[in-house]
């Protein structure tokens, strides 16, 4: 993870600016802001950039205009989720469409007493996803790192809603796995992504993904093989403003012949 | 209390951990367990989960672990002292 940080590209003070419109006129008000700024990001090279190496990947000979759009758009639903966790931070309003059958496969596999491992990835909503899960009445843990210099708001620290989760920071000593395996036998719920990497390079087994191989964190697992801790793949596409979708894509347990 | 020795000791730590070149039977009680054996971040999850699963000892927090895991002799003592089987 070399060169990366969490840190927003914009100041304070024009995250502030979206806040008030939220404030004042709730999501329509803020994403029509949003239209120029992301319409910046995309048009400035050295921004659009960043989207590439995932554009490239995901969208194979595109060229020219259809470059910039994908950017626009990548940023533009990332504005969206990010306005969306703002917005219920503030109002207190948001709505998770979770299917019946999932719900209680969660909770079936939390019910085994041994916690839950929840893994999701970096896409759709799942900065709204970490603030607003709550159909497991349960201490909850997210696996996030927050850099000193970040300045967006999580939800709760809107006011409006509780702190609904806490945060395991995977860059302290040990990657957090004191914390996690101590959260995991009070029977909480960890959250935590399953593609960022951290730590050491031995921490990291190679998979294929879009056509190229990438490095994902491995250690979770080892955690959740010698705790005995179920684990929920989870997505949360967007359904439109203030709504998505949890989606559970799989569950598994581990074995302790997996463990190495 | 449940005594272990630090024979015990090193005998799990031998068998959870990636130690290749290093002789552990010579270091001393007082060796500093990550510099002596040179461990990395991955070592401190196996040491964390050596401790749940051989005796049943969780380890809150990694301001804890690194007290418990500051010496092979002061990981010894941690664990005849909280050790639950």
């Amino acid at each position: 993870m070399s060169g990366w940080n969490s840190k927003s590209a914009a100041s304070r003070f024009k995250h502030n600016i979206f806040y008030l419109l939220i404030k004042c006129g709730g999501r329509p008000l803020a994403s029509c802001l949003l239209v120029p700024v992301v319409a910046f990001y995309a048009l400035v090279p050295a921004w659009r950039r960043r989207a590439y190496p995932y554009i490239e990947r995901r969208f194979k000979n595109t060229r020219g205009l259809a470059k910039i759009y994908h950017a626009w758009r990548l940023y533009f639903c990332f504005g969206q989720v990010l306005i969306d966790r703002a917005a219920y931070g503030i109002t207190g309003r948001i709505k998770i469409l979770s299917s019946a059958a999932d719900m209680k496969l969660c909770r079936d596999l939390h019910a085994l007493g041994k916690g839950l491992i929840i893994l999701s990835a970096h896409c759709g909503a799942w900065q709204c996803a970490m603030s607003a899960f709550d159909f497991i009445e349960e201490e909850k843990y997210v696996i996030y790192r927050r850099d000193g210099a970040d300045i967006d708001k999580q939800a709760y620290e809107h006011g409006k809603i509780a702190q609904a989760v806490k945060f395991i920071d995977p860059s302290s000593a040990g990657g957090g796995a004191a914390e996690i395996m101590a959260a995991l036998s009070r029977n909480a719920v960890i959250c935590a992504m399953g593609d960022r990497r951290f730590g050491s390079a031995r921490n990291l087994a190679e998979a294929e993904f879009l056509g190229g191989t990438i490095a994902l964190p491995a250690s979770l697992y080892r955690i959740a093989a010698a705790c005995g801790a179920p684990v929920v793949i989870i997505f949360f596409p967007l359904r439109g403003a203030g709504r998505f979708d949890s989606r559970v894509a799989g569950h598994f347990l581990l074995t302790t012949k997996a463990q190495k | 209390m449940i005594p272990t020795t630090m024979a015990e000791l090193k005998e799990a730590l031998k068998k959870n951990l990636s130690l290749e070149g290093i002789d552990i039977d010579a270091l001393a009680d007082d060796s500093p367990l990550f510099e002596g054996l040179g461990l990395d971040s991955l070592d401190a999850i196996e040491l964390v989960i050596i401790l749940r699963k051989n005796y049943d000892i969780v380890i809150e927090n990694m301001q804890q672990g690194r007290e418990v895991f500051r010496t092979l002799g002061s990981l010894r003592k941690y664990i005849e002292e909280n050790r639950k089987k």
